[in-house]
Formats: structure tokens, sequence, C-alpha cells
């Protein structure tokens, strides 16, 4: 299922962005009743469950 | 669930449908039976289908404690826990580095059990023997978990009763457990998961939508949140800190790399009926960590913003308090709270029952017959297996109730992580190198389980709340494993191939 290299990248960079390092620790913003940060972490989620979700229809060809 | 209203007589009934409709799927599971043998007992025979399989997956990836623990974990700490989201994701990714390769092995040689794949790859008897044990030891402190978790919720049912509740709590629901895992084997398992996944997503649901009907919007919480973070100089809906950002990181490759390794999780792979039916089960649960993690991150964060206060043990009961609010609402409200305990119930024996049939396979195939009675026969095998799984849940309930008062639940379920992580290597490079030797991966999983349980329990200076600068022990100690798999094997594969070229050069001189 995992046979590309380049997907492995993709989930790093997934990873990399879900950790919230990069926001101002001060940040005040609320979104659709979160927290900015937690909105684009669970953003980031689900982009995660797609990527995931591609790679799984994917392969269905190759059964 | 200390704080919940006494059931009346008709809440009670329909628990007791509920218990007894596991008891009827049970026996349903044994007239369902092909044969006589282990591979029918533990993997239902041919396997199931896509949707089963991602009930059975649900239900035993979610557990009630995973609820209860989860949403404490968030009163503890606010928003920051969202990053169950992500643990919960990386499973399912770690799950496309091996999955279908290991199902492909299963069907083609008959794999039962994970110790059946580590023989049959590595043919060392010691790696199997080891492996199986990590794996028995996780097993068996997971179903002390559960069980344990079954007693206090029974207790918080009965409050009155107190330890006398909490003792027939664990002795009865463990004894249904047994019943129908003992008729079905895996096919009861999977059925009442089925059916325990359904409550749980029902359950769940509604309980967001009555949470926020009693409570308002979840805008009005996080506010609340903000302005206790600029008074008091919390953190609990603030962006994490740098320490919190490391454990982010530590939980979503300790987690994902270890609970992708849970032998109930593998022994489904195992299970599937082909590999369409695999990949379409695991493509639904990718999507399943958001409505679940983001039910469980509100629910704790609705309890901080309105019932303040609670510290320590007290915080895992905070599940209840709002239990408590719902259950005294409205007639829906405490008809809704029934039908969540029972889904917790469910989790809590559905995750349950799954782990003590993989511990009986593996007690069975991999210390039992590999180690002792080889000849045994099918039948004798499936006999000696259905045995000890009573032995072990015998065992485990007088633990249960022995550690009632000693024992949290967290300390209890604090080393799987550290324990499960170190197999990784072991299955995922197995799978994908062929140069992968045996003893290699014997030594090195040795020291990676010796560093993490050090560091775990050495009361070493630099390790902070059981942490190494935030990183879990077990996250720690696979990178020394890891290296220690490589570079030995290529030091054994490196021998051999000199070992070779000597004897051919030998036999080419004579």
């Amino acid at each position: 299922m995992f046979q590309h290299f380049p997907t492995f990248f993709v989930y790093i960079i997934l990873l990399t962005l879900a950790i919230p390092w990069y926001w101002d620790s001060d940040s005040q913003l609320i979104w659709f009743g979160f927290p900015a940060w937690v909105v684009t972490s669970v953003l980031i989620s689900l982009i995660a469950s797609i990527v995931t979700c591609v790679i799984f229809l994917r392969s269905y060809d190759n059964t | 669930m200390n704080n919940l209203a006494p059931l009346g007589t008709g809440s009670w009934l329909f628990i007791g449908c509920y218990l007894c409709s596991l008891l009827l799927i049970g026996w349903l599971a044994k007239k369902a039976r092909t044969e006589n043998s282990m591979q029918d007992f533990y993997l239902a025979g041919s396997g199931f289908g896509p949707v089963m399989l991602f009930m059975t997956l649900f239900a035993t990836q979610y557990s009630g404690n995973t609820f209860f623990a989860f949403t404490g974990a968030t009163y503890r700490i606010g928003y920051s826990w969202i990053v169950c989201l992500h643990f919960m994701t990386a499973i399912i990714i770690v799950y496309l580095l091996f999955a279908e390769r290991l199902h492909i092995l299963a069907k083609q040689r008959n794999y039962l059990t994970p110790g059946d794949f580590i023989q049959d790859r590595y043919q060392n008897k010691a790696l199997t023997v080891i492996v199986a044990i990590v794996m028995i030891a996780v097993l068996c402190n997971f179903l002390l978990a559960q069980l344990m978790a079954m007693g206090r919720a029974m207790e918080g049912l009965n409050p009155d009763d107190g330890p006398a509740a909490y003792n027939m709590g664990v002795v009865v629901l463990a004894l249904i457990m047994v019943v129908y895992g003992t008729l079905g084997g895996m096919r009861a398992v999977v059925w009442t998961d089925a059916l325990q996944g359904a409550i749980l997503i029902v359950g769940f649901a509604l309980l967001v939508v009555s949470l926020l009907d009693l409570f308002g919007p979840i805008g009005k919480a996080t506010q609340i949140l903000m302005e206790r973070d600029r008074v008091s100089g919390t953190r609990f809906a603030s962006v994490p800190n740098a320490a919190q950002c490391r454990e982010w990181l530590s939980y979503v490759i300790g987690v994902g790399f270890a609970f992708a390794f849970y032998p109930q999780a593998i022994q489904r792979i195992y299970a599937a009926r082909n590999t369409v039916a695999l990949k379409r089960s695991l493509l639904v649960m990718s999507f399943m960590p958001l409505p679940t993690m983001i039910i469980v991150v509100m629910t704790g964060v609705i309890a901080l913003a309105y019932f303040p206060g609670l510290e320590g043990a007290s915080a895992d009961q905070i599940f209840g308090n709002l239990l408590r609010e719902v259950q005294m609402s409205s007639i829906f409200g405490y008809g809704l709270v029934l039908v969540i305990l029972s889904a917790v119930l469910a989790a809590m024996m559905s995750t349950a029952d799954s782990a003590l049939l993989s511990l009986s396979s593996m007690l069975t195939k991999d210390v039992f017959a590999r180690c002792f009675f080889g000849l045994a026969s099918e039948e004798q095998l499936t006999l000696v297996g259905k045995i000890f799984s009573w032995t072990m849940l015998l065992l485990l309930v007088l633990l249960a109730i022995v550690l009632r008062e000693e024992a949290s639940l967290v300390k209890l379920l604090d080393r799987k992580l550290d324990l499960l992580i170190q197999i990784a290597p072991v299955f995922i490079l197995g799978l994908r190198w062929r140069a992968l030797n045996g003893s290699a991966a014997a030594i090195g999983l040795l020291t990676g389980i010796s560093i993490a349980l050090i560091l775990a329990y050495g009361d070493l200076t630099f390790v902070h709340n059981g942490k190494v600068f935030n990183f879990h022990p077990g996250v720690v100690a696979v990178v020394p494993n890891l290296t220690i798999t490589i570079l030995l094997s290529l030091w054994f594969n490196r021998r051999l191939v000199v070992k070779k070229n000597i004897q051919n050069s030998s036999s080419i001189n004579t």
C-alpha cells in the first residue's frame, strides 16, 4: 500500500504542520468556536485522512 | 460515574437485556461454526467482509476506558489534548506500512497469531518467544485495566454498595464475556463488536448534541478557558509551548507505531476475507478519529469550563459529572445516559473480549504448542485455548478485585506504549527488508525493552514525569533498538557472504 516514497514526505510535512509550534503563543483567535490553532490542527488531520484514503483507493487497482 | 443518580428497575432491565443479547450472539456464532479448528475459532474461518471488519476494528481500538481517560486528560490539560486526534490517525497510517503484506502472507501460510509470522519469517524461536512474552504482558495489563474499569463503572452505578458492586461488576461482566467468547470464538467477538460499535457511535453522537443543548455553543466554553488563561496563567486554550510540542511528536510517533501492533489488531488483519475487505475497512477507519476524538475533546473542554477545580483521580470522574447533568435535564436525557452507559460497558467489553481471545490464542499456539506440545491436534489445541481463556480470566478477575484500591488505570496503561513500540521494527522491517536477521532483531528488541524499562523505572535525574525531554521512554529506546537491529543484520550478512566465499574458494582449490 505504501509503495511510493514521496508519500512518506507528504506525511512528514503534514506531521510538521499538525504540531502547532509555528503559532504565536499569545494567539487568542477563535474560529468556529475553537481556538484557531486547534482548527488548523484538525484540518491537517482531515487532510492526512484524505491522503490515507486516496492511497487505499489507488491501491485497489493493484489487487 | 460515581455522581450519577441511581438507576430504576427499567434501566437495569435494559442493561440486563443488552447483556443477555451478547450471550445470544455467542450461541448464534457457535451455530455458525463450520469446523472445530483453531483457524475457525480464532479467525472465524474464511474471514470477515469490510463492514464487520470495520466495526470490530472500531470497537477494539476505541475502548470505554479511552473515553474516560481521554475526557479526563482534556480536563487536565485543555485543548492541547487534541493531539489524540493525530495519534489515533497515525495508527491507521502505520497500517499502510505493513497491513497488506502481512495479510497476504497470513492467507498464504495460515497464520493464527502474531508469533506465526515471526517464526515463519525469521525461523528464530528465541525471537518468537520474546515477541510473544511482550505481547502477552501487554495483553494481561490491557485486560486487567478493562476489568477494573468495568468494576468501577458498576460501582458508579451502585454507589451505595461500593466494593460489593465493584466485585460483582468484575465477576458478572467477565463471566458473560468469557461465555460468549468460549461459545463462538472470534465470530462471537466480532459480531458483538459490531453491536457494541453501533451503540458507541450512536451514544456518543447523541451525547455531544445533548451537551451543546445544555451548556450552549462550544465557543462560550472556549472563551471561558481563554479568560481563565489570561487571569490565572493556565494554558487550557493557549497554543502549546515547546515542551508540549515535543510531547505531541512523541505521542504521534509512539502511539502510531505501538498501538498498530496490538495482537488483537494484527489478528483482525489476518481475519480479513481478502485485501479489498481489509483496505475498505481501513479506509473508513482513517476517518474515525475525527468524529470520535473531537467529541471526546469537546466533552472534556465543556467539563473544564463549567466544572473546574477537580484534580488527580477525581478528574477521571468528570465524565460522570457531565452524564449526571444530562441525566437530570429531562426524560430524554435520562434515556440518553442509559444508552451511553450501555455504550461505555459495550466499549469496555468489546476491547476486553478481543484481548482475551488474542491472549488465549498466543498462550496456546506460541507458548503451549510451540514450546511443549507441538503434536497436539486442532481439537485439542482449541480446547486448551478455551481452558487458557477461563484460567487467565479467573486470575485477572482475582487480581482486579485485589488491586481495587491499589492501582490506578492510568498507571496500568502507561507502559504499553513503551513495550509495544519495540516490536514495530520486527514487523515493518521484517516485511520489507530481506536482509533483516532474526538474531539481530532479537538483540535489538531486548536492548530496546531494557532501555525503555530503565528509563521508565530507573529514577534517573533527566527523566521528568516518566518522560525524557518530553519524549516517552519507548520512543527514545526504539532508536538504539532499530540501530542495533540494522547494524547487526548487515554485519551478520557480511559474515555469511565472507563465509560462503571462503567455502567456494576452498571447494575450487580442492
